[in-house]
């Protein structure tokens, strides 16, 4: 099983970016920021610093250990072009009077070259060449729940190339993915409005006949790789 | 003895009336069957004809009659009679297939909407069903109209207030950390504990002996019993959630017949399960897109709703809005035969409404933090303040940022850095409803005295029960000054089987030093958990803001739960509460780097305390709870009493009065 969720994760890289897929330390937080979080409720809540663990802990499901490894998940270099956009960057704090607000950062970057980290949601009713990339690992029921559910309000809807095999297996893990950036209110075919999209760059001719290939391979020999279990 | 003898006949019931006997019988039936009738009795699903009658109305009280009924395979059944005391029910009758799973396909649920009668007593409730073949089935049951005497004043005004999961040690908690004990005797009072009646509440809800908060608030608006996650209805045999029978709430049935007004007040999300048990009508306690609009569509034109205050912002955005999850899976559109027999708009899917806009538009002002809050013109007699995307922040939280607003704190994290307190709010919804000269009916929730209960952070529940406290004392003053105001506190549920066990024997300093050891129970149980002499008298200081200086004095309180799970304690304040999945921002930092759950804050210590449920977090408990009054009608609640009893008692002291206060 660990076997197949690697090669699916090697899969989906190649298929959707051209580039390795890099497993991320997502969870931008536990480093300056968050110690600055710890340090700043001393006055009211005693200093303890369990916390700094435990804020570890519960982020880092699909992480290497994180004591003294971090770096370990240091991204690779940014491509000339390439701007690093994360979750927390989406919309402005604290929350005016109404809906959430983009960030300056975000709205700069409309039409341009991103790459970002996160995890694709499993959804139990999947759609053709789309899928969601959020902060965190998350199920989606519609089939049992419709649209109600905790879906992040920084979500990611990433397209994939029409070159691109037109189902995108499930892929547990963090993934690294590289695209253009859109903007703006749009009832997708999910039936969800997306407001962030990701259209992802195209494979390599080498790399579509091998992805293809390879998905054949798999789904001929084991009909509920890549759903998950 | 009731209950051994009704469980006795369930089990060799000779009627074949049971629902669950009948469900259980062979195809071949000779007759149609009827599985369901409603409202629920005893004398239907047990044979049982005598008292305590399970559903119970006010005369006049609105109520809905269904019965589903399965004919033979094969055949229909082509018309059905509701008739009570044997007199037909002069109501349109409709029918809709069953769809619940294990119903044959060929089941059909019949109702009769808006069903009132005037006449106190146990009444006879019957169904027949007529199936095209000729067969005829015909089955009892019964209810009871309470009669309401007319013996003294009436109460114009009725405050309920709400600790949601709120037992008696919640109670005792909240007295020692915030007014403290010596030398045997309380150093001082709550302001609950100055409410002169006091009774014992059952919490029982319809489905189990351990209510959730939708059925354990809706019995104080109907005066009946419902299913768990069900608000403002009896269950039924369709997967609708806004189609079942119904029953009239306190709000529509007062706005109704007598003007009264009704405000709705919480620090969670509005569409959580207690404000919504006193407005909306579902089974589906989540759906949260059709909630909210109910509140508008419904509750304001039918209720009289003028006030509603606390989170939940997230309901009220147009989808296209970032941080909406308005979604058409949980909106609702209502049967045209519940409409039209309720009277009601029957709704649409609207996801990309704008729920504020549309509030605004039918007069009401609104709030987006304590600022706009406390700007509220004093001509405002309709009020929507919605102060987060979800629930609100607790007490303590709301209360660091308040003492530190120049650093960054909890709230900032949630993106709501200014949000009211529980208090505050109750005093804007009493100063708008007290323009009503007929009066009104506001429900104050504390509700996240039961949320950091289930998530077993001692110091915030402690702190919510202080809140909610606080506004118990503004609800006292109001009543101070308008005489036939009564007030009513009592929670839904006790939640986490609470209780002081004690009180540290050591420093903070000492604790703290433990708390980091990692060796369990030698550090953090063994020396630390003083028993009986041991405890002696826990000591706070009280700040000026009426919260504690610290909640982690040397030999503080400890608190031990009952209905737990597995969780990780060092007995010290939690810097964070838990991640609430609900937010907007859960997922992304810094909200991220939140304990999930109890095993995931407090590590450290190494001292894990292993629960008996299997659930992340601690769970509701059957335990009776406790129900003090105040004011016009108080001297009615004394005793020991069904909680549906608690709504019976208000409305006798506003319907027909009570002697005395």
């Amino acid at each position: 099983m660990m076997k197949q969720r690697i090669h699916f994760s090697f899969l989906l890289g190649v298929l959707l970016t051209g580039s390795p897929v890099v497993a991320d330390d997502v969870s931008v937080a536990t480093g300056p920021h968050a110690s600055a979080d710890l340090t700043r409720r001393v006055p009211v809540a005693t200093s303890r610093s369990a916390s700094a663990t435990e804020a570890v802990s519960a982020t880092t499901k699909c992480l290497k250990p994180p004591s003294g490894e971090a770096n370990t998940n240091a991204l690779p270099p940014l491509p000339p072009g390439v701007t690093e956009l994360k979750f927390g960057e989406f919309f402005r704090q604290p929350i005016g009077p109404r809906g959430l607000e983009s960030t300056e950062k975000l709205r700069s970057l409309e039409g341009r070259r991103i790459r970002i980290v996160g995890y694709m949601a499993r959804q139990a009713k999947p759609v053709s060449r789309c899928f969601l990339l959020a902060p965190v690992p998350l199920t989606l029921n519609e089939i049992e729940y419709g649209y109600a559910d905790d879906l992040p309000a920084a979500t990611l809807h990433v397209f994939t190339s029409s070159e691109a095999p037109a189902t995108t297996p499930y892929t547990p893990g963090r993934l690294l993915l590289t695209g253009s950036l859109s903007l703006g209110n749009r009832l997708e075919v999910d039936g969800r409005i997306s407001t962030v999209r990701l259209q992802l760059d195209a494979p390599t001719a080498e790399q579509n006949a091998a992805a293809h290939a390879a998905a054949k391979k798999v789904l001929a020999t084991d009909p509920h790789a890549g759903h998950g279990h | 003895m009731k209950k051994m003898k009704r469980g006795l006949r369930r089990k060799i019931s000779p009627f074949g009336l049971s629902a669950a006997v009948l469900a259980a019988a062979s195809l071949a039936q000779a007759a149609p069957v009827v599985s369901r009738l409603t409202p629920p009795s005893a004398l239907f699903t047990f044979g049982d004809p005598g008292a305590p009658y399970i559903a119970r109305f006010l005369p006049g009280q609105r109520f809905d009659l269904q019965a589903t009924i399965r004919p033979d395979t094969g055949f229909t059944i082509t018309n059905a009679e509701f008739r009570v005391d044997g007199k037909l029910v002069a109501l349109p009758i409709t029918s809709t297939p069953a769809t619940v799973a294990g119903l044959p396909v060929n089941t059909g649920v019949w109702t009769s909407r808006a069903f009132s009668t005037l006449t106190p007593g146990v009444h006879a409730l019957a169904v027949t069903a007529y199936q095209d073949d000729g067969a005829v089935v015909s089955t009892n049951g019964n209810f009871e109209v309470v009669q309401i005497l007319q013996k003294g004043r009436r109460a114009k005004n009725i405050i309920y207030l709400i600790g949601d999961g709120m037992g008696i040690a919640h109670r005792t908690a909240a007295r020692i950390m915030a007014q403290g004990a010596a030398l045997g005797k309380a150093n001082g009072p709550l302001a609950m504990d100055l409410m002169p009646q006091t009774g014992i509440v059952m919490t029982h809800s319809l489905n189990s002996i351990v209510t959730d908060s939708a059925p354990g608030a809706h019995c104080y608006s109907t005066g009946n019993k419902a299913s768990n996650g069900q608000e403002g209805v009896f269950p039924h045999d369709t997967t609708v959630a806004f189609d079942n029978p119904r029953i009239e709430y306190i709000g529509e049935y007062l706005y109704r017949t007598q003007g009264k007004t009704l405000g709705i007040v919480t620090t969670a999300d509005v569409f959580d399960a207690t404000p919504g048990a006193f407005a909306i009508h579902t089974q589906d306690r989540g759906a949260g897109t059709g909630i909210c609009d109910q509140y508008l569509d419904e509750a304001v034109p039918f209720s009289g709703l003028r006030v509603l205050l606390g989170g939940g912002r997230k309901w009220f955005l147009p989808a296209v809005v970032s941080g909406s999850q308005r979604a058409a899976a949980n909106d609702y559109v209502l049967p045209g035969e519940l409409a039209s027999g309720w009277g009601v708009p029957a709704g649409v899917v609207d996801t990309n409404r704008d729920l504020i806009s549309d509030f605004t538009s039918s007069g009401f002002y609104y709030a987006a933090d304590k600022t706009a809050l406390d700007a509220t013109p004093s001509n405002e007699d309709r009020l929507l303040g919605l102060f987060s995307f979800s629930n609100m922040n607790v007490a303590k939280d709301k209360i660091d940022k308040r003492r530190h607003p120049g650093s960054l704190g909890v709230v900032d994290d949630y993106g709501f850095p200014n949000q009211p307190m529980l208090d505050e709010m109750t005093a804007k919804a009493l100063e708008v409803l007290a323009k009503n000269n007929n009066g009104f009916t506001l429900m104050v929730e504390g509700a996240s005295i039961d949320k950091q209960a289930h998530n077993m952070d001692s110091e915030r529940w402690i702190l919510d029960t202080l809140e909610f406290d606080r506004a118990i004392a503004v609800a006292r003053q109001f009543a101070a000054t308008n005489v036939d105001t009564l007030i009513v506190v009592t929670a839904d549920h006790e939640c986490a089987g609470i209780n002081i066990i004690g009180a540290s024997m050591v420093s903070n300093a000492s604790l703290l030093t433990r708390a980091a050891a990692g060796d369990g129970t030698t550090q953090l149980r063994a020396g630390v958990v003083g028993t009986y002499d041991a405890a002696g008298f826990p000591s706070y200081q009280i700040a000026g803001d009426g919260y504690p200086v610290t909640t982690d004095p040397d030999r503080k309180m400890l608190i031990g739960y009952a209905a737990n799970a597995d969780r990780y304690e060092d007995w010290l304040t939690n810097p964070q509460p838990l991640r609430d999945s609900q937010q907007p921002f859960n997922p992304v930092a810094p909200l991220n780097t939140y304990p999930t759950g109890p095993l995931n804050r407090d590590v450290a210590g190494n001292f894990l305390i292993t629960g008996q449920v299997s659930d992340s977090t601690a769970v509701h408990t059957a335990s009776d709870i406790p129900v003090y009054a105040d004011g016009r009608g108080a001297n009615l609640f004394r005793g020991t009493m069904d909680n549906t009893e608690v709504f019976f008692k208000v409305m006798q002291a506003t319907l027909g009065g009570s002697t005395g206060l």
